[in-house]
């Protein structure tokens, strides 16, 4: 048994299906997960007065336990008392728990600005909230873009845990493909280098987004339009 | 204008003013008032609080006990944002908004604190970085930008706020001497424009030259609190004279 073009060809309609799927609840995850993260970052950095205290235990809570855990938590537990779809609850766990250690690159860059921007703003009559939002989140997000987008690559591998709870996503396929073909080395190495196709995008699209921040790029560009 | 000068109004008044981090007392008692027009310089050795005392009259950093008028009103937590509004200030690091133009470092204060109009503060802005002689630097980021321009940015920076009193803390120890005077000469400016300014420097000739008042500080203290000419001609003060004939001879 090895590497079988007919199986893929045959199945093509389950693996495009479930990659349709990764894509859409990476895709949605990725959204919130950003914005949660960096709302629970930006509250985490204040100091740990009661909701800065609570935000740090759920930040630590999401990231110091199994992804898997926490669906079955929220799926077979929560649901009980919340009647959400499996895909809505798919939703939350990958929030939850990727958003969790987006929080934390988040406050790291926060804290890895120096306070002197925070005093210049108070000195002018901005209050904190007004500082976060106009000075601190835009210099801190600038200096951990990479390692948010890191976190996109993550967050598409981790939707592969969503097959637990009956989402047909990608993975969940590649097993059902297995299972009808008895072929796993066709089954798991296509949907592998589907993964692996989805991780170079979000590389490139970095790419993209690094070369507008840079600052030198900037420059040249600003004297060709000058010119 | 001898008879005006005697009715001039005190801008900011410390009174009894105590500040300690921790068991370390930083301000011991200080009083000190600012009249309108004055151009003030704190100095003395490292250490010796003019930071800390800078730093309190706009509330960064909160006193122990002792109260802080300003214009008559006592600085107190609810009033301090409000407040911070008329006073400009100026650090030794700059701090232009690195996320933000010259342009944008000029006009978001203005527009967002105190609701002006984007156009109208525009003008200005460009009115005042050409007398500071930056007007090329409007779409720079701070990066781009040599330290001395940094600084006079931060300077327009803080007079687009239209200010009633200008705090400096060290504004020209963290540039290179050939751009040392460009910054001086655009505080020069100011005074000329009778700016109410308190400034911690140790541009001796500078201060001399710009100053109505001296303070030297000194462990916590305000030893001495003179007008310039005696401060630096006639002082009886010990450690003032040994301070002095240090740093002149420097
Ligand atoms: N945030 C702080 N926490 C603890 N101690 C502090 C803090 N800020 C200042 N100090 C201490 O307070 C004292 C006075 O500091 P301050 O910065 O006001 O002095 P300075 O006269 O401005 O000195 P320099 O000429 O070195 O700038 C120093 O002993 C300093 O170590
Ligand atoms: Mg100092």
């Amino acid at each position: 048994m090895s590497f079988n073009w007919n199986i893929v060809v045959k199945y093509w309609p389950r693996f495009w299906s479930g990659t349709l799927l990764t894509l859409k609840y990476a895709a949605i995850a990725i959204v919130i997960a950003t914005v949660w993260g960096v709302l629970m970052g930006a509250v985490s950095y204040r100091k740990p007065r009661i909701l800065g205290t609570i935000v740090r235990a759920y930040i630590c809570f999401f990231r110091e336990t199994p992804l898997l855990v926490q669906i079955y938590f929220l799926f077979y537990g929560v649901s009980r008392y919340v009647s959400v779809s499996a895909g809505v609850m798919g939703i939350v766990a990958l929030v939850l728990n990727d958003g969790a250690f987006i929080a934390e690159i988040i406050r790291g860059g926060l804290q890895s600005i120096e306070i002197g921007q925070s005093e210049a703003a108070y000195a002018l009559g901005f209050n904190k909230f007004q500082t976060m939002i106009y000075f601190l989140i835009p210099q801190a997000w600038k200096k951990v873009l990479d390692s948010v987008i890191n976190m996109f690559s993550i967050i598409i591998k981790d939707t592969s845990m969503l097959m637990w709870i009956t989402i047909c996503e990608l993975t969940y396929q590649c097993n059902q493909i297995n299972n009808y073909s008895f072929n796993p080395i066709t089954s798991y190495l296509v949907g592998g280098a589907i993964y692996l196709i989805l991780f170079f995008a979000v590389q490139g699209a970095r790419k993209l987004l690094s070369m507008k921040n840079n600052p030198k790029r900037a420059i040249e560009k600003r004297g060709e339009s000058a010119a | 204008m001898s008879e005006m000068s005697e009715k001039k109004e005190i801008v900011v008044s410390l009174q009894h003013v105590t500040k300690q981090f921790g068991s370390l007392t930083v301000l011991d008692d200080m009083s000190l008032d600012v009249y309108e027009h004055e151009v003030v310089v704190l100095c003395g050795p490292s250490g010796g609080g003019k930071s800390t005392l800078l730093r309190t009259i706009n509330g960064l950093e909160k006193i122990g006990s002792g109260k802080i008028l300003y214009r008559g009103t006592e600085v107190n937590h609810r009033n301090i944002k409000e407040i911070r509004k008329h006073i400009g200030m100026v650090f030794q690091q700059f701090n232009l908004f690195n996320n933000l133009t010259v342009r944008d470092n000029l006009l978001i204060a203005p527009v967002k604190t105190q609701k002006k109009k984007k156009d109208e503060m525009l003008k200005k802005a460009v009115e005042y970085l050409e007398i500071f002689g930056i007007a090329d630097k409007l779409d720079s980021y701070p990066h781009q930008l040599s330290g001395g321009q940094k600084q006079r940015v931060a300077i327009v920076r803080s007079l687009m706020m239209e200010p009633d009193l200008m705090l400096f803390d060290e504004p020209t120890s963290a540039l290179d001497p050939e751009m040392i005077k460009e910054v001086l000469d655009a505080i020069r400016r100011l005074s000329s424009m009778g700016m109410t300014m308190v400034i911690v420097t140790h541009e001796m000739g500078f201060a001399r030259e710009v100053a109505s008042r001296v303070c030297f500080l000194e462990g916590a203290k305000i030893r001495v609190n003179t007008d310039t000419k005696t401060f630096f001609e006639d002082t009886e003060d010990e450690r003032l004279k040994q301070f002095l004939s240090v740093i002149l001879h420097h």
